[in-house]
């Protein structure tokens, strides 16, 4: 797989920015997505079906277009995490999920529309306890 | 900013590839259709700010590896 991946400028806000590495936070269930452009901007992701049971984005044509994906296999989900204080009111954002070509390196932030909607905001840590293991 | 006025039923065009259609008119409430290739993203504009905000709050952080650590997927 790929770790450096090119978003040219879809992630809304950061439009001038393309590359980004992407690895797992050792020891934690997190990514890390870091620009290599901008050294301070940086993104903790997850993987959505570490933590949500049932969620669904449809790979859109234009979504499939724009990163030339040839199988749905081929594309990696993540959703980038709002961490706040206290650490249990961290937040979620479904709605704009980051979907990563594995195989080409092209990745894109695409906003979910239509009859079924998620929450940029939705809390997702369930039980958790700054003192517990 | 440029201001045209259409009527109902009428359209506008950006380029050759894009057509924004007024499909009704009713109080203060207009329905528009558009008609544009698969590569145009197409977004209401407060949703965009929406996302913007988010990743702009989720991009302004450096994170506590030890509670990362204790968070544990489902």
């Amino acid at each position: 797989m790929q770790s450096n991946f090119s978003f040219r400028g879809s992630i809304l806000g950061f439009e001038r920015l393309d590359m980004f590495s992407f690895n797992l936070i050792p020891d934690t269930a997190f990514y890390q997505l870091q620009s290599l452009e901008e050294k301070d901007i940086q993104f903790v992701v997850i993987n959505p079906f570490d933590w949500m049971t049932k969620y669904e984005v449809e790979l859109t044509e234009q979504v499939i277009t724009e990163l030339e994906l040839q199988e749905p296999n081929d594309a990696l989900v993540l959703n980038i995490v709002t961490l706040r204080t206290p650490f249990s009111n961290s937040t979620v954002n479904y709605s704009a999920p980051l979907i990563l070509n594995v195989v080409n390196g092209r990745a894109l932030q695409h906003v979910i529309q239509g009859k079924k909607t998620y929450s940029s905001r939705s809390p997702f840590l369930m039980n958790f306890s700054e003192e517990g293991n | 900013m440029l201001i045209l006025t259409r009527k109902k039923g009428q359209s506008i065009m950006l380029d050759q590839n894009i057509e924004i259609h007024i499909a009704s008119v009713e109080g203060d409430q207009v329905k528009l259709g558009i008609k544009a290739p698969k590569d145009v993203v197409v977004l209401r504009k407060e949703l965009v700010e929406e996302i913007v905000t988010s990743n702009q709050e989720a991009a302004a952080q450096s994170f506590d590896i030890q509670l990362l650590k204790k968070a544990k997927k489902r």
